[in-house]
């Protein structure tokens, strides 16, 4: 019987997962922690409005002003919105102001009453939407969330979802069956946020934009439509699909109240609240008589019509347009049959990726004053090249393809990096630019190599003026000596001249600079609390001047200077105006140039003396031309999309960004193709002067609020308690199932200062952990406590007569563990720092078990470890969730420092283990995993002929050492693992020796190598079947080499001896001896076989597999990742009990000494099911 | 006194018009009817309520194998339960709770001068009330409850080398899992009187159990498989005032025990024994009286009494137990 315990507890050690944390540091705020942040909560009848303040040296900034705005916006909208459904809210609604981040951001979590907001939308939204009332637009849009979705839901807000998910394995069929889903609404994305535009409409806020238009217009006429499958999710988006889901389902909700009545999209709301179902769009059908895809199809219909209509119109009028520029005749443009048939021939979605290739989002094109240089802002990098105007079809007449002018083009080109959808110039004498930068945007060569910026540390990265020299580098690649604008690379990394980026000082939170034409000052808008105001500067930094001082959320957007350097051109969104204006450079004479309804931006002053800029005339935005002083105006192009963003080459020519439904591109317009038709009588130029001045001089009170304002209190600010009820299935054995119940919860304060995770699951086995994180200070504190009670069976295979040599005379006697562990950990999390994250921290952990005849709980073991983890990560976050990560690798080093003690007192308070009595002992262990995701050629297509797709090869390879002999439970283990083991969402490479039992494989030393080779099988599919909606298919192939190693206990007799357990105990601790890596076979793992005859598999074991990866989303709003993998492990492995699957552990005596390792698995298949268990 | 502050501090934690935002009143919630006999058989939609119980009983007897009772001499059996209990309103129709209990269990003979006691969990219980028929006005409502039990318990009496006598501990698990599944239906007749009526049946899977131990061939722990129980009863209840009053008898046929060793394959009971005379009919009845303070909170207690039993010859594992008592209970009930 004392060997039935010494066999319970080798399973007990194995039998435990390892503890994990269960929730990382800010979810909702920027990642940093930001202890100079002060607080202040403004409370209403209905919101409480929580900003922050900081008085930090350099970014030292208030959100007050931000903060009394949308209090004032919230108590408006609030009647209106919940009067839409009919739903008017008891509770209050939490709304976080950002004002420490110079970017959009905005969303809710309705059922935590809680909304954030940015004061700072960035320099894109207007292009979008149309309209820039910043405040009201967005927190309209986000309260429309929180009442729809809260009126929607049919649950409880105090659970979001019920996961529900089980393991079964089955260690005879070697098989692991997994299933993870949630039971959650499934509101579709055309619902959720083009109803949220559409009921901030309805509410008197919103309206239909001319921006909204050609966003649909274009997608309409270039049959870019999202499809009914595609709309109802946001997952799997890319380019403009994803505003195209706010626009199509704010226009579909236009159409309905045409056909249906206002209140249609929230009857949909208040049908589906009436009871879940497994599709939400059945309500559409429950509310009109219709189904959702015949009202589909109607509405395209309508608008395919309409649209055409549209671009008949403008055919008619004749379309002034242009070309886009390009060089290269582009494959659509085809000329002859076999060209049109090749063009038509591709997959609708091939034909859509080449259309984007030149881009999706490039704004304001430039032509450099010699006419040599042009550059546009290409998604947040400035392009350059060096191409003359006559290359380019638009202007030449001819495509130049492969000249000597396209090389020469190619060489001369660059990506400099500033910041997406801002306007930028060039220096006059065009060797330098001025771009939207921000503060640290250049990284050094170290910085860049390493992707590892201290910098980051404080948390901000306002947006700053630079100033960069276009260098010409000397280059020696491909055979060929030339000069470039873009520097070689070392050691991968772009050479820049770090003297060439120059940052402005003063300029921190500056965007669109506008250089004066004699090259000394720059114009931009700086931002404060929600406001821009027009500023100029000096190229050095000094001479600040600031030519307009709003302090209440006027919005300015694209200066320009008049060509003489004495007026400043540019729009200004303010109280729902949205016009043209002009300064005098010294900060007088502020007036507007128009003063009418239609929207007029991207104001550039012409060297011809005219103003060119965008206005949306009827309903369609063209470019115009003005006579500043006579107010007199042209029309210069007529498109069917989009004509913005106008800039003139040096000949007079036009540039324009054109707004298409494969992206927005660089056009080109000859002057002798300039429509020049009158459209004076559009514009309105001579505004009353006194409405004038009044209009400047209007400040709204806001005044109300500073006596409801109040320092933030954590306590009294908490979301609303969030609940996840689970229930979770998993087996132990094959005779021994058991299912958990119970619930986590979530808390934190809207500062994110204090963030609570408990859960509690209860069942055969019950686990019950609480982790709470301290973020108010620069590194995040944690302190995490857990305790686990379990009970699993198990069977013991007993030899009678203790005689290894027969095996006839072996007894099974069945039993069952209970054991408990209570674990606490303390950690700090550094802050981040770019690709690099580090903690370091400590871990205590306790644990007992019962044996069958004992009543209390066994003492078994203590630990206490000091561990430090540092990850390098240049995996980008939005591949969590892909079947196919690709680009970026990763290092994880992982050291911990730890003690030991076995305490289990039958066994004297010692244990063996390889021939060593262990008591009480220190160690150190390392191990570092390596991690690359290597975009490949895709091979397989290629020799099938069809297109090829974006194949990786995945290197995981894990090497570890432990410096001394320690007991099975601190040792290494591998051996495949279903990733349901972890619990839900667990996403890493679980392919390493798949083919092997799972913790089969044990040993101080470890070196193992997986390599997969990942494959498209069906990709952009784009599929809804049922509840779950399909993305894409990927094949993997993969295999694994390696082992790991022990110490080994001395096999001369007399120099061992054994203990009551048939133990072998060195005589002299020196004759344990470590394995040698790949010169030893590892004796815990491999057959006695190999201690007769060394060969190969016995030094490395391999396994082999292939694996189908399904990408899904279920519910529309959620992962639903899915895996089938087969794996072939082909060697005989050792490892301690229970490895050959059958639930029970051979404990007869090995020859080797080590009954915990006597057991063998013949090589051979494994199966691995996972449906939504990710992989 | 500390009962007192106990309740205070409770009452102080009741949703109010300072309430702290993560304790607000939703609009999402669903009417919840402030009296008890007008109250659905599921909470409403949104509505979590917590609840902390307390049970008693002190043995004075147990049943003979006949059915008849006989009383102790000089033991006292003590079994007291205090239970954690959740439950919510997951949809407009589907309730989730979830209840944990933990026991404390003396046994004292002055006679043989033994004092035997400890605290130990007990299994914790999950599951979920679906809504089948809901109609106001007068209320009816029908449910169907799955209820799963987990053997979380105790289920260890100590040594068992030299036999019973060693025992030191309570067994506080069957130490397997149950499954129940029961429908329960509530109407409301005149403002103040509801009449209901549930039947069920609970499936008990098996396990291996430290406290069953296979001697005959040496095979380590045994396999169990309690006897399926199934059961029916009735509930009426008055209301007056803000009382409550209630009175539910139910009746419950337990099928026999089935003991031995576990068998391969997927049918891990195939070669256990029935053990003659482990099954039985019970006859309890339970009273109650509750108490609405506010519609957040309810303070019940309640008595059951049992009428008809027998010995079902297994030992107190706390479901499956012979001894003869009443048991009394209070709890208070915080619903928001």
């Amino acid at each position: 019987m004392k060997r039935t315990l010494k066999i319970a507890a080798g399973a007990l050690a194995l039998s435990m997962a390892t503890w994990s944390p269960v929730a990382d540091a800010k979810l909702f705020m920027s990642p940093y922690n930001h202890p100079d942040f002060e607080w202040f909560t403004i409370e209403t009848e209905h919101f409480r409005v929580h900003y922050a303040t900081s008085d930090n040296d350099e970014h030292a900034f208030t959100s007050e002003w931000s903060a009394r705005k949308a209090a004032r916006v919230a108590e408006e909208m609030w009647q209106p919105m919940c009067e839409e459904f009919d739903f008017y809210l008891r509770e209050r609604v939490d709304i976080v102001i950002l004002n420490h981040t110079d970017y959009l951001e905005g969303f809710t979590v309705p059922a935590f009453d809680f909304i954030e907001v940015s004061s700072n939308p960035g320099g894109y939204f207007y292009r979008m939407r149309g309209r820039m009332e910043w405040f009201s637009d967005v927190l309209v849009h986000e309260f429309a969330h929180v009442v729809s979705l809260k009126a929607n839901t049919p649950l409880g807000e105090g659970t979001s979802s019920l996961d529900i998910g089980g393991l079964y394995s089955n260690g005879i069929l070697d098989a692991d069956i997994g299933v993870s889903f949630s039971l959650m609404d499934s509101d579709p994305f055309w619902w959720t946020e083009g109803g949220a535009e559409y009921w901030s409409d309805e509410a008197g806020y919103n309206w239909w934009t001319a921006a909204r238009d050609q966003n649909i217009r274009m997608t309409v006429l270039e049959d870019r439509l999202l499809t009914f499958d595609e709309w109802v999710t946001r997952i799997d988006k890319w380019g403009f699909d994803g505003e195209r889901g706010y626009q199509q389902g704010y226009n579909f909700a236009l159409y309905l109240r045409e056909r249906f009545g206002p209140d249609t999209y929230a009857q949909f709301a208040l049908r589906y609240r009436e009871g879940w179902r497994l599709d939400w769009a059945d309500v559409i059908e429950d509310v009109l008589g219709i189904d959702g895809e015949t009202l589909y199809d109607d509405w395209v219909v309508f608008l395919t019509e309409s649209y055409e209509g549209v671009r008949d119109r403008v055919k008619s009028e004749g379309e002034v347009v242009g070309h886009e520029l390009m060089t290269a005749r582009p494959e659509w443009q085809y000329r002859d049959p076999d060209a049109r048939d090749a063009w038509y021939g591709k997959r609708q979605r091939d034909r859509e990726a080449a259309m984007e290739a030149s881009g999706v989002f490039n704004f304001y094109p430039h032509y450099s004053e010699d006419g040599s240089t042009i550059a546009s802002n290409n998604r947040g990098r400035l392009r350059v090249s060096e191409t003359p105007v006559e290359a380019w079809y638009a202007f030449g007449g001819r495509y130049s393809g492969d000249s000597e002018v396209a090389q020469n083009s190619r060489d001369n080109s660059a990506a400099i990096p500033m910041e997406f959808g801002h306007d930028w110039d060039f220096v006059p004498d065009g060797t330098s630019v001025v771009v939207s930068g921000r503060e640290d945007m250049l990284p050094s060569f170290w910085e860049s190599l390493t992707h590892i910026s201290f910098d980051q540390i404080d948390g901000y990265g306002w947006k700053e003026l630079w100033v960069i020299d276009l260098e010409s580098y000397e280059r020696d690649e491909d055979g060929r000596e030339y000069t470039s604008l873009t520097p070689g690379t070392n050691w991968g990394v772009r050479d820049w001249n770090p003297d060439a980026f120059r940052p402005i000082p003063n300029t921190r939170r500056g965007v669109e600079p506008a250089v004066s034409p004699d090259g000394n000052r720059v114009a931009y808008f700086e931002y404060t609390d929600g406001t821009l105001n027009l500023v100029t500067i000096g190229m050095d930094g000094e001479d600040k001047q600031h030519l307009t001082t709003f302090a209440d959320g006027t919005w300015m957007q694209r200066a320009d200077w008049s060509p003489d350097g004495s007026q400043i051109v540019f729009t200004m969104f303010r109280n729902f105006h949205n016009d043209l204006w002009v300064v005098n450079a010294d900060g007088t004479g502020l007036r507007p140039l128009t003063w009418d309804r239609w929207e007029e931006f991207d104001a550039h002053w012409g060297n011809d003396g005219r103003i060119y800029f965008t206005a949306d005339v009827g309903g369609m935005f063209n470019v115009f031309s003005m006579d500043p002083e006579t107010g007199e105006a042209l029309q210069i192009t007529n498109v069917v999309g989009g004509a913005e963003a106008p800039n003139l080459t040096p000949e007079g020519d036009l540039l324009y960004m054109y707004y298409t439904g494969h992206g927005q591109k660089n056009y080109g317009l000859s002057r002798a193709e300039f429509m020049n038709s009158d459209a004076t009588e559009y514009f309105e130029t001579s505004p009353n002067e006194e409405e004038v001045v009044e209009f400047l001089a209007f400040q709204e009170d806001l005044s109300e609020y500073e006596s409801v304002t109040t320092p933030y209190r954590a306590a009294g600010n908490l979301i609303a308690p969030s609940v996840t009820p689970s229930i979770r299935y998993s087996n132990d054995s094959l005779t021994n199932w058991g299912v958990q119940g119970g619930a986590s919860l979530f808390l934190f304060d809207f500062a994110e200062n204090h963030l609570l995770f408990a859960e509690a699951m209860f069942g055969e086995d019950t686990d019950i952990v609480a982790q709470y994180l301290y973020q108010a200070w620069t590194p995040t504190i944690m302190l995490m406590a857990r305790t686990i009670t379990g009970k699993g069976d198990y069977g013991i295979a007993i030899d009678v007569d203790d005689d290894s040599n027969t095996t006839d005379d072996t007894t099974v006697i069945e039993s069952k563990n209970i054991y408990t562990a209570d674990i606490g950990v303390v950690s700090v999390e550094m802050p981040v720092m770019g690709a690099l994250s580090a903690n370091f921290g400590a871990i205590a952990v306790r644990y007992a078990f019962k044996g069958v005849d004992s009543a209390d709980y066994e003492p078994y073991i203590e630990q206490f470890n000091i561990f430090a983890a540092v990850k390098y990560s240049t995996i980008s976050g939005r591949h969590y969730f892909s079947p196919n990560p690709r680009g970026g690798f990763s290092l994880d080093f992982n050291y911990t420092r730890g003690y030991t003690d076995l305490v289990y007192a039958p066994y004297g308070g010692v244990g063996v283990d390889d021939g060593e009595l262990l008591d009480a002992y220190s160690y150190n262990s390392y191990d570092f995993r390596y991690t690359h995701h290597i975009a490949v050629p895709d091979y397989i297509n290629k020799l099938r002929g069809a297109p090829e797709g974006d194949p990786t090869l995945q290197v995981d390879m894990q090497v570890g050492w432990i410096d001394r002999n320690v007991l099975g439970w601190d040792e290494f283990k591998a051996g495949g693992r279903h990733p349901y083991f972890w619990g839900p969402g667990s996403i890493s490479p679980n392919t390493q020796f798949a083919g092997f039992p799972a913790g089969s494989l044990s040993g101080e030393t470890m070196a193992i190598l997986n390599l997969a080779y990942r494959f498209p099988i069906a990709t952009r599919i784009s599929r809804a079947i049922g509840p779950m909606y399909l993305t894409n298919i990927y094949g993997q192939f993969f295999g694994t080499a390696g082992n790991l190693w022990s110490y080994r206990p001395p096999s001369e007799p007399g120099s061992y001896y054994t203990n009551a357990f048939d133990e072998r105990i060195a005589r002299d601790p020196d004759d344990v001896t470590r394995e040698t890596p790949f010169e030893d076979y590892a004796y815990k793992n491999s057959p006695t076989s190999c201690a007769e005859e060394l060969t190969l598999p016995c030094r490395v074991l391999v396994d082999v597999g292939f694996e189908l990866r399904v990408g899904a989303a279920l519910f529309n709003n959620r992962y639903w990742n899915s895996f089938f993998r087969l794996a072939y492990g082909l060697n005989e492995v050792r490892g301690p009990f229970d490895v050959d699957g059958d639930d029970i552990g051979d404990t007869t005596s090995s020859p080797l000494g080590d009954s915990l390792s006597n057991e063998t698995e013949p090589g051979g298949l494994r199966v691995y099911v996972g449906l939504g268990t990710s992989w | 006194m500390r009962q007192i502050s106990l309740a205070l501090a409770l009452l102080a934690l009741t949703p109010g018009s300072a309430e702290a935002a993560a304790w607000q009143s939703k609009t999402m919630q669903a009417p919840m009817a402030a009296r008890e006999v007008s109250r659905s058989l599921h909470l409403p939609k949104g509505w979590a309520e917590f609840s902390l119980s307390f049970d008693y009983k002190l043995a004075t007897g147990s049943w003979g194998s006949d059915g008849v009772m006989t009383s102790f001499d000089n033991a006292n059996f003590l079994y007291t339960t205090r239970r954690i209990s959740g439950r919510y309103g997951f949809t407009n129709s589907t309730e989730l709770f979830i209840s944990v209990p933990v026991h404390y269990i003396s046994l004292t003979n002055e006679l043989n001068g033994t004092d035997t006691s400890g605290r130990y969990p007990g299994d914790p219980s999950f599951g979920f009330r679906m809504g089948l028929l809901d109609n106001d006005l007068p209320l009816t409502s029908v449910v169907f409850e799955a209820e799963m039990k987990v053997p979380a318990g105790n289920e260890d009496p100590g040594s068992y080398i030299a036999g019973p006598s060693v025992f030191s501990q309570f067994i506080t698990t069957t130490g397997t899992q149950d499954l129940s599944l029961s429908l329960a239906a509530k109407r409301q007749v005149t403002s103040n009187i509801a009449v209901g009526a549930h039947v069920g049946y609970n499936h008990r899977f098996s396990s291996i159990v430290h406290y069953l131990i296979e001697l005959g061939e040496n095979q380590g722990a045994g396999r169990i498989k309690p006897g399926a129980q199934t059961f029916a009863g009735a509930t009426l209840t008055a209301q007056a005032g803000p009382v409550a009053l209630s009175v539910s008898p139910t009746y419950l046929i337990q099928n026999e025990v089935r003991v031995g060793t576990t068998s391969g394959g997927l049918s891990p009971d195939s070669q256990l024994e029935p053990v003659e005379g482990s099954g039985g009919d019970y006859l309890d009845v339970s009273v109650g009286m509750t108490a609405h303070l506010n519609r957040n909170i309810d303070l019940s207690v309640g008595a059951n009494i049992p009428i008809i039993g027998e010995d079902l010859m297994f030992f107190p594992i706390e479901d499956i137990h012979p001894t003869y008592g009443n048991t009394y209970s209070g709890t208070f009930t915080l619903r928001y």
